[in-house]
């Protein structure tokens, strides 16, 4: 591999981190709530704004109702902390909601968290970058045409940041936290000083927008609801206890008093000031500054400290949305581990980060953005439904442990946790009733089809499992194993004379070549005249015509019979363009594996490998078999009676990459299935699979002429088409890896399942 | 200049060079391991490397090998007559003492006492 492409990965990615340099060093408190709590806090820039924005609706007196409401969403917050001081101790390992509904209450339930969560992260990124670019705006105001690009560009920033991984995020994330809550404490406080005097007045404070509603109380719940924008991020301390020092669940309960206390008081110092200064905030209008950056302009009067004001803020909502980068793919590799999401969810990447995770994420969140066109009012709405469904079944959830594990001094727990969860129910209930109309309706219909996704994909895997784990395998045991084997012939080249040493080494039962062009059949007598040649009739595509005739011979063979196609061909160059040229290969190779009872046999052979002096159709010496498992099933023992039948020098199984448990699990199940073979397990540090295989490939020092290394890959072919992305991509990027190899022979042997 | 040098290494050097030298430092931790590019054949060792590969064979009795490596070299440990061996996984760190035998340019010890450490790949 060229260094160049290399050096550029490296210097945009940093260098590939081993496994074990996960391990993180546990987290003091003051380091622990920055991490954790950043999104919780960075609430409390919009918050208000929201309930602002909906009691304007009836006039610039209801305004006043600005501070009670406050109050009673910080009653909630109470509330809703206490409880999750329960939980925190219920589950010192981390108490993901997720994990929660589904140990406790089933699941369905687990379900609808995981799709709330899954949402949640999507909007908690979409909602946070998008105040942020609002509080840019506000401090420079030229740019307000922008916003949807700064937002957009902010999005491309937390998420190359987050490709790279960072693992001194914890001290980064201190500065801007405790600098945000410093700096509205400054602002309250500064506040309340200046109205001594007479409070400042804010710059919207002469706006008189027409009433068009009556106040209400739905309008009040409405208001209400739309406070509630403050307790986003709470639940994030509750996942986090395990990064926490002893005692990690005194600490982090600790630790959500103290958010409690700041959060409290941040929201209702904001609320007052905005109530004093008379702030307006009217949704529709074009170019308004956030309420935050109205209030630190008046109290401030426009001086360094309000850009100080807005340049905290930003930076303390770039990290809310940096938690749900963390978030989202350690959910994602949950759920793929428990099956309801693609495997290619489940592992790490290069620098110990989950990409795939955060590259979905990542597009999902600009789409949400442009959709809404950073319209940070339109996307709360959606907010809130999935935020308090998580709150009210985890709490629940947590009720149900509490009754089962019967810990000392459960009741109340369980009683402050219950309490907790019917309150967070009826806000639910509250939230969806207002907010139905404008974005909660968006919500309510994406959950369901999400469930239903992870549902099926969750029973797809399961029957896959269940049919690749029966005792019963069709065919049946093939020992012996009887080989027949048809040598598809392009050309008559050098890889068609080396794919006859091969078969001839291999003696099989039956051996036969076939071609689509009839002048070839002189000069493959001429090879191998040992070797009946046949030109298939015409008519149709060239892999129409091959598969016509592996049915027709499949049909004289026995059930257990192996049937194998060997395809030799010629590459001219190392890379990814010569695959792509041999398009039509492919095509056939990968209908080929949909065909029942064919196996495909790889001879390659790059052009620049030929030695004209040796007679390539000699037979290797040495054939150095092994099959690739990664799991004791269906698929792999056929390819171990199929990799028993190539006469092998020396043949046993290897797997690659497996992690400590997984080792220990696949050499029981070994020895259990009594399989005569030896297996390897060989690490891949780097979970690159393709460099690991390569490297062992090496070691037997393959020429293609007197030594031969062949991989034998199981792949279990799924029924519909549409479900095999779901599959072992695995054996497709081995094949591609070792293509250009010397002497390397690869053979797929699928294993059809009726799901 | 010996950082400029330094930077284009971190750039270029391949994954294994990379782990090479982690393992190098890692194993220079372990008191009074001999790196296995220094082990003298035929005398007692104390020999400290992370398991790269495990080796099941059921046939003829059993066996199981695993193979250390320190960054400097490679080395197989055997045990005969074994189905299972507690704590060998792939990534953990390996200190042994025996009698270093060579064959074929392969090192290897037979039956080794062992005791298992923390390592860099323990994930």
């Amino acid at each position: 591999m060229s260094k160049a492409p290399v050096a550029m990965k490296r210097l945009l990615l940093g260098r590939p981190m081993a496994s074990g340099e996960l391990g993180h060093t546990l987290l003091p408190k003051v380091f622990a709530l920055p991490v954790f709590a950043s999104d919780a806090l960075s609430s409390m820039s919009y918050a208000s704004q929201e309930v602002l924005i909906v009691l304007v609706a009836a006039g610039t007196g209801a305004l006043a109702l600005g501070v009670p409401i406050s109050l009673a969403v910080s009653f909630l917050l109470a509330v809703v902390i206490i409880s999750y001081r329960q939980i925190v101790r219920a589950y010192p390992g981390g108490g993901g909601a997720y994990a929660v509904a589904y140990e406790n209450l089933g699941t369905y339930s687990g379900l609808v968290v995981a799709g709330a969560l899954l949402l949640d992260y999507v909007l908690t990124v979409a909602v946070s970058i998008t105040a942020g670019a609002d509080a840019i705006v506000s401090a420079a105001s030229g740019l307000h045409e922008h916003k949807l690009s700064i937002t957009i560009g902010l999005i491309g920033l937390v998420t190359f940041a987050n490709l790279r991984g960072a693992k001194e995020s914890a001290r980064i994330f201190a500065i801007p936290t405790y600098g945000f809550v410093l700096s509205i404490f400054a602002l309250v406080i500064t506040g309340l000083l200046r109205c001594l005097d007479g409070c400042p007045q804010a710059e919207s404070a002469s706006l008189h927008p027409e009433s068009h509603s009556l106040l209400t109380a739905f309008l009040v719940l409405k208001a209400f609801a739309a406070g509630t924008t403050a307790l986003t991020g709470v639940e994030a301390i509750a996942e986090g206890v395990p990064v926490f020092r002893y005692p990690q669940s005194k600490n982090a309960a600790t630790t959500l008093s103290i958010l409690g206390v700041l959060s409290i008081s941040m929201f209702i110092g904001v609320a007052w000031l905005a109530d004093k200064t008379n702030v307006v905030y009217i949704h529709e209008l074009e170019g308004q500054r956030t309420v935050i950056a109205q209030i630190a302009n008046a109290v401030f009067g426009g001086g360094p400290m309000f850009y100080l004001v807005q340049i905290m803020t930003v930076l303390i909502l770039i990290l809310a949305a940096n938690t749900a980068y963390t978030g989202f793919p350690v959910l994602a590799s949950i759920l793929a581990r428990d099956r309801f999401l693609p495997r290619q969810l489940l592992n790490r990447g290069d620098r110990l980060v989950f990409s795939n995770g955060v590259l979905i994420l990542a597009v999902f969140a600009v789409l949400l953005v442009y959709a809404f066109n950073a319209d940070l009012n339109r996307l709360i709405q959606l907010y809130l439904v999935g935020v308090f469904i998580s709150f009210t079944l985890a709490q629940f959830g947590t009720v149900v442990r509490w009754r089962r594990t019967r810990e000392p001094g459960w009741q109340r727990s369980a009683a402050i946790n219950a309490f907790g969860g019917l309150v967070t129910g009826v806000v639910l209930a509250v939230v969806v009733l207002t907010k139905f109309k404008t974005g909660a309706w968006i919500v309510l219909t994406a959950m369901p089809f999400l469930i239903f996704m992870m549902r099926s994909i969750n029973r797809h895997y399961v029957s896959v499992l269940e049919e690749l784990s029966a005792a019963e395998r069709r065919p049946v045991d093939r020992r012996p194993g009887h080989q027949h084997m048809v040598v598809f012939v392009q050309k008559v080249d050098a890889a068609s004379a080396r794919a006859v040493g091969i078969v001839r080494s291999i003696r099989p039962n039956s051996l036969s070549a076939i071609t689509v062009d009839p002048t070839l059949q002189s000069a493959w007598r001429r090879l191998a005249p040992d070797i009946p040649i046949e030109a298939l009739p015409g008519g149709g595509s060239t892999a129409d015509r091959i598969r016509g005739y592996l049915r027709t011979r499949r049909q004289d063979l026995e059930e257990d019979d192996f049937l194998t196609l060997v395809i030799p061909e010629i590459l001219h160059r190392k890379g990814l363009i010569e695959i792509a040229t041999r398009s039509h290969l492919h095509r056939l190779k990968a209908g080929l594996l949909r065909e029942p009872g064919v196996q495909v046999m790889d001879v390659p052979l790059l052009r620049d490998d030929i030695d004209h002096t040796v007679d390539e159709a000699r037979e290797p010496a040495r054939n150095y078999v092994f099959v690739l498992v990664s799991s004791v099933q269906n698929a792999t023992l056929q390819a171990i009676e199929y990799a028993e039948t190539m006469r092998p020098t020396d043949l046993r199984a290897v797997s690659f990459g497996l992690d400590a448990s997984e080792t220990e699990q696949l050499g029981d199940l070994w020895l259990e299935a009594r399989i005569p073979h030896p297996l390897e397990m060989e690490a891949a540090p780097f979970r690159d699979i393709g460099e690991a295989v390569v490297n062992y490939v090496n070691q037997f020092r393959p020429d293609g002429v007197e030594r031969m290394v062949t991989i034998v890959l199981p792949e279990f072919v799924v029924k519909k088409a549409h479900h095999q992305i779901l599959h072992g991509q695995t054996a497709l990027l081995v094949k591609r890896r070792v293509l250009f190899e010397k002497g390397v022979v690869t053979v797929s042997v699928p294993y059809h399942l009726e799901h | 200049m010996p950082f400029l040098s330094s930077f284009i290494h971190n750039l270029t050097a391949s994954p294994d060079e990379i782990r090479a030298e982690n393992l190098c430092h890692w194993a220079d931790s372990i008191p009074d391991a001999v790196p296995i590019s220094e082990i003298r054949p035929r005398e007692r060792t104390k020999v400290a490397g992370v398991i790269q590969n495990i080796r099941i064979d059921p046939r003829s009795g059993g066996s199981i090998e695993a193979t250390i490596t320190d960054g400097r070299g490679q080395l197989v440990a055997r045990w005969l007559g074994r189905s299972e061996l507690a704590g060998i996984r792939l990534g953990a760190g390996l200190v042994m003492q025996g009698v270093v035998g060579e064959q074929k340019g392969e090192l290897s010890m037979l039956n080794p006492e062992y005791e298992l450490v923390p390592s860099p790949e323990h994930g």
